[in-house]
């Protein structure tokens, strides 16, 4: 009690102020924001590359219909979280024979992952 | 003494230190979760690589000891051959093949093929880490057996 009472008196009170604003707030927010952008396209990146191989791995077993694609969409939007029709997923060729290789690509807004495969000779 | 008392009795200072302090934490911990996360799916990406690379290969060994049936003239595939072209043609038009290299190949007993396929880490090859963290290669191994006719 008798140390805080020979202290100066603080003068500090709105420099305290604005170093909590910039670096407590600015700061962290800016950071947390960039964070999560950066957290979202990686999982956008495991999304795509995870169809395309599901994609790829469907093409290559015999008797493909375009229900197992729907399906795979449906499941891959599902495990990520994304809403239904934003990913979207290709076959080329579209109706692959024996000994094709057949490359699936998978894609959402703008960001995209292919995968290759052969089916059996 | 006397004054480090005091000193430590007081409660004031700069939050600028505590503030940088916590930014400098809490930017690191949001690097190394990118980072992290980025080595994850590399790794799953040659996993992926090698496992096709090994199903294909499988998949001649079948489709030559079913050709050698019908021509008993006809030779052996050689594995260790074949991968690195098989390979290629699997990492032209996919994108988490593109940058594999085929460490190693071989058929083991009749009916079997083992394969190890290697990415170099995209981590490592960042400007500022430079190698200075993580591995600077990325390896998968993968093996694949077939039924083969008769």
């Amino acid at each position: 009690m008798k140390i805080s009472k020979r202290l100066p008196k603080p003068r500090d009170r709105g420099s305290a102020l604005i170093e909590f604003v910039l670096f407590g707030l600015v700061a962290q927010i800016g950071i947390l924001v960039f964070a999560t952008d950066l957290l979202a396209h990686q999982k956008i990146q495991m999304a795509v590359e995870s169809t395309a191989k599901q994609g790829a791995r469907t093409a290559a077993l015999p008797g493909l219909g375009p229900v197992d694609i729907e399906e795979i969409l449906r499941q891959q939007s599902s495990n990520f979280g994304l809403q239904p029709g934003r990913l979207q997923l290709s076959l080329s060729p579209n109706q692959p024979v024996a000994g094709d290789l057949v490359t699936a690509t998978a894609s959402i807004d703008g960001i995209s992952a292919s995968a290759r495969m052969r089916v059996p000779r | 003494m006397k004054n480090i008392l005091r000193y430590l009795n007081q409660d004031r200072g700069s939050q600028s230190i505590l503030g940088i302090g916590a930014a400098v934490f809490v930017l690191a911990l949001t690097l190394v979760t990118v980072s992290s996360t980025q080595l994850f799916r590399q790794q799953e990406q040659v996993r992926d690589v090698a496992d096709s690379l090994a199903l294909d290969l499988a998949d001649l060994l079948r489709h030559n000891a079913l050709e050698r049936l019908k021509d008993p003239l006809l030779p052996k595939v050689d594995i260790a051959y074949e991968a690195p072209q098989e390979l290629n043609h699997l990492a032209n038009g996919s994108t988490s093949a593109r940058h594999s290299n085929l460490r190693s190949a071989r058929q083991v007993g009749d009916t079997q093929v083992a394969v190890t396929v290697c990415q170099a880490s995209a981590l490592a090859q960042l400007p500022i880490i430079d190698g200075f963290a993580g591995p600077a290669e990325i390896c998968a191994k993968a093996q694949a057996k077939t039924l083969l006719p008769g």
